[in-house]
């Protein structure tokens, strides 16, 4: 061995940590190497090797000094590991130490960045980008001191799906952490803070809203709990959340804190990208904020409170609607509260609508347990001029199978109103009800009415009963119910359209309506004059000649040419009607059997005027199109 | 003769039972056809000159009396008339002016299972990914279900899977060119 230079070579070097194994590595020394203090000092030294766990080469220059007493101090610089350069220093004088690298520039690439992690970044296709690095340690024998930079900069990555996929992200990363006593204690910073992420369905615009995470952290490696203090996690323009814990053996022994957010941009980002493709994917948080706080025992939240202000939730679709909604939700996970009175949540609103029925403003009473939601008080939602009250509202099990119980009344709702607003033909009267209960079973999305729904109107009654709705807020809503109507005064129900007018009472039903998209598919419906009604009964010529036309008389328009045309009205007997809709046909039959037809109105006084159909099956498209004709709404008069 | 005479009974039954043995074959060229039809009416909807503008809830009476275009007649042969499918049906052609939008763009096509299928995805602008992998999910939960349930609808569960390619053959010769469909060997191309 030529005493000026020597070469060693080492077959393989093992590390516990990255880059875990160097083989095989060669050292040389290339002279100014004092003969007697070989090998303990070299000036002027050359390695090379490979990482080949990482498949990157390795070569670089080093001088080390151990001749100095209790002084010793290596350096490697530069250090060329891939196309990336590297600096270690490293000092030592009797037992303090201090340890320095930095790299100014490693670019990022596949082949030994999934060797690097293989158990978390197994699934990266593709990387891009480069890194920039400096770690810094010291310590009296043990480590006392460590703190470490890395700063990302234009890091591309994706999986083979394109479903976690990075885009020029700039990424900081600051962690410092001191050693004393049996724990350390230290600070961690992390920011994005440019470039776009995705993790499907999240996606994250980092460059418009930053995110920023900071903590002090207390690491106890011999009982293995890291203690987290001022916990913030920041996102510009979206919110934070702040808090304190305490982390065993990586279970969440208990963490606190709170939160706050910017509602509009939350939804955005973080829930409507789980409703997209959804029946609900056209609802918008147009404002409002939210704050809280939250506590998690045992890897299991315990109790958390929401503070909702000033929100506006809409739907493109028009289905529902809130404007100045507030709320204070308080959710515990056990009802018993240790003596302490439960806190009662309360959500009120200043206007809502439901479809195109307003509901006004409304203060509304819960309380929240574990997977439950229960009204406390009843509720009163004024809806136009009446009201809903709601006695009990109930929602069970709500993230497993969703029951609902409720119950409540109707209370005079103008259908003068109601009618306006679903901009169908003017009625007047009032819509009031009882329901006593109302089932949901969410598998079929089925909401199913007990009770009777008492409409009153026309100076009679109208009762909806067995009504089932299935896919209320779905693509094609449907609609079951049995209806039954007493004592209609016909008078008030002409006077709405431009039918013609007839006096006298009618009663009926509409058995097994179905509807589609809120359209008849089916129903059954039969009208007639009662048996035991004493009235007065008139019908004008126009209503005589629309009658005869549904039924498809040939008469229509036959009074005005004959001498008849001087009576304004007739007087008649009884009359009735009945329509059966089912496979797009309609059947019709009268009050009674009549040659070659049936009994539409049978006359009554002089002169005597019958009204006959004679059509018993009509294709329901051209009945449509008569009931237009004849139905045309008169503008209504608003009082 | 004793065995004879016990033969004649066995065969007797076995020319019952043969007699009572009907195969029911899948109507193919009915199935086409109720393909078109609800394939076509689906791409109907949100066509460029008809405009994608929000469904509206508007109710009057005519309305209400109304009947809606998903009742037009079956073809013969195939019933594609049941509850399920026309909210299947409806719930698709909500869907179809998006979908439409992806397939002009390349990041969507039709698969050769009957299916839509994301493709191109290193395409498509990060922010809108989520969007397009959810509308295709949904779009393939409708899809699967309505192949189910026009099956159903005949009577003949076991005709899922005939459906389902004939629905893959005719929403690709129903595909607009410039759309993507993938062929019978698994490749993609252009209409």
């Amino acid at each position: 061995m030529d005493p000026e230079k020597w070469k060693l070579t080492i077959a393989s070097l093992t590390f516990p940590f990255p880059p875990w194994k160097v083989e095989p590595l060669s050292l040389s020394c290339l002279g100014h190497t004092d003969k007697t203090l070989l090998p303990l000092r070299c000036r002027q030294g050359r390695l090379a090797g490979n990482l080949s766990r990482l498949h990157l080469p390795l070569a670089g220059r080093y001088r080390f000094d151990f001749a100095g007493g209790d002084k010793k101090s290596v350096e490697v610089a530069p250090l060329e590991i891939g196309d990336s350069s590297w600096k270690i220093h490293y000092n030592q004088h009797g037992d303090r130490w201090r340890f320095d690298l930095t790299s100014q520039r490693q670019t990022l690439a596949k082949r030994w960045i999934k060797p690097l992690l293989p158990r978390s970044l197994h699934w990266i296709k593709q990387i891009s980008g480069w890194l920039a690095l400096t770690l810094h340690a010291r310590g009296k024998a043990h480590a006392t001191h460590f703190d470490m930079r890395v700063d990302g900069h234009k890091i591309s990555l994706n999986d083979e799906n394109y479903s976690k996929v990075l885009e020029r992200l700039r990424l900081g990363l600051k962690l410092d952490a001191t050693h004393g006593g049996q724990a350390w204690s230290g600070n961690l910073d992390v920011r994005a803070d440019r470039g776009e992420a995705l993790f499907l369905p999240i996606y994250l615009p980092l460059t418009d809203n930053p995110i920023k995470l900071r903590s002090s952290f207390l690491w106890n490696p011999s009982t293995r709990r890291l203690e987290l203090q001022d916990l913030s996690v920041r996102q510009t323009g979206v919110g934070s959340v702040v808090g304190a814990g305490i982390i065993d053996n990586g279970i969440i022994s208990g963490l606190t804190g709170g939160f706050q957010a910017r509602l509009s941009s939350f939804y955005r980002l973080y829930v409507m990208p789980f409703l997209q493709g959804g029946t609900w994917q056209t609802l918008e948080i147009n404002q409002g904020s939210a704050n809280g706080r939250f506590l998690i025992v045992s890897g299991r939240p315990e109790k958390g409170r929401i503070v909702l202000d000033d929100v506006t939730l809409s739907d493109t679709e028009h289905r529902i609607g809130v404007n100045g909604l507030n709320a204070r939700l308080y959710w515990q996970k056990n009802f018993h509260n240790h003596g302490k009175l439960f806190p009662t949540s309360w959500i009120s609103w200043h206007a809502a609508h439901l479809y195109a029925i307003p509901v006004g403003e409304a203060n509304v009473f819960l309380r929240l347990t574990d997977d439950d939601l229960r009204l406390i008080h009843t509720a009163i939602l004024p809806v136009l001029d009446g009201r809903l009250r709601i006695q009990r509202l109930d929602f069970l099990n709500l993230t497993t199978t969703p029951q609902i119980r409720f119950a409540g009344d109707i209370e005079t709702i103008s259908l003068e109103l109601l009618t306006r607003v679903l901009r169908i033909p003017p009625l007047s009267g009032t819509l009031s009800g009882n329901v006593p209960g109302v089932k949901y079973d969410h598998e079929s999305h089925t909401l199913e009415l007990e009770g009777k729904l008492t409409i009153e109107v026309f100076d009679g009654t109208v009762t909806v009963e067995n009504l089932v709705v299935t896919n209320l807020f779905g693509p094609l809503p449907r609609l079951r119910a049995d209806i039954h109507f007493k004592n209609l005064d016909l008078e008030l129900i002409t006077r709405h359209f431009s039918f013609g007018r007839i006096t006298g009472k009618v009663e009926g039903h509409i058995k097994s309506l179905y509807l589609e998209n809120w359209r008849p598919v089916a129903f059954d419906a039969w009208i007639e004059t009662p048996p035991d009604d004493t009235g007065r009964h008139r019908i004008s010529q126009q209503a005589i000649d629309n009658l005869t036309d549904l039924g498809g008389g040939s008469a229509a328009g036959l009074i005005s040419r004959t001498f008849l045309k001087v009576f304004e009205d007739f007087g008649y007997d009884r009359l009735g009607l009945g329509l059966k809709l089912s496979n797009q046909v309609c059947q019709l039959r009268g009050v009674a059997p009549a040659p070659h037809g049936y009994y539409i109105v049978t006359g009554g006084g002089l002169p005597r005027i019958d009204v006959i159909g004679y059509n018993r099956r009509i294709d329901w498209p051209t009945l449509l199109a008569r009931l237009k004709r004849i139905t045309q709404i008169q503008t209504p008069v608003v009082q | 003769m004793k065995n004879k005479l016990f033969a004649f009974p066995f065969l007797m039954l076995l020319g019952i039972a043969s007699c009572v043995t009907i195969n029911i074959y899948f109507p193919a060229a009915a199935a086409e056809k109720a393909a078109d039809k609800i394939i076509q009416d689906i791409q109907k909807s949100g066509e460029p000159q008809t405009g994608s503008e929000p469904a509206r809830i508007r109710i009057s009476l005519l309305d209400l009396l109304g009947i809606s275009s998903a009742h037009a007649a079956a073809p013969a042969n195939l019933n594609i008339d049941s509850p399920e499918i026309r909210t299947l049906k409806a719930s698709m052609q909500k869907r179809f002016p998006k979908l439409r939008q992806y397939l002009a763009k390349g990041w969507v096509g039709y698969a050769n299972n009957g299916l839509v299928a994301v493709i191109h995805k290193n395409e498509i602008p990060l922010k809108q990914r989520a969007a397009v992998e959810r509308l295709v999910a949904a779009e393939n939960r409708d899809r699967k279900a309505l192949y189910k349930a026009i099956a159903l609808a005949n009577g003949h569960p076991e005709w899922e899977d005939d459906i389902r390619e004939t629905f893959a053959k005719r929403w690709i010769a129903n595909a607009q060119s410039g759309w993507w469909i993938q062929e019978t060997n698994g490749r993609w191309r252009q209409k």
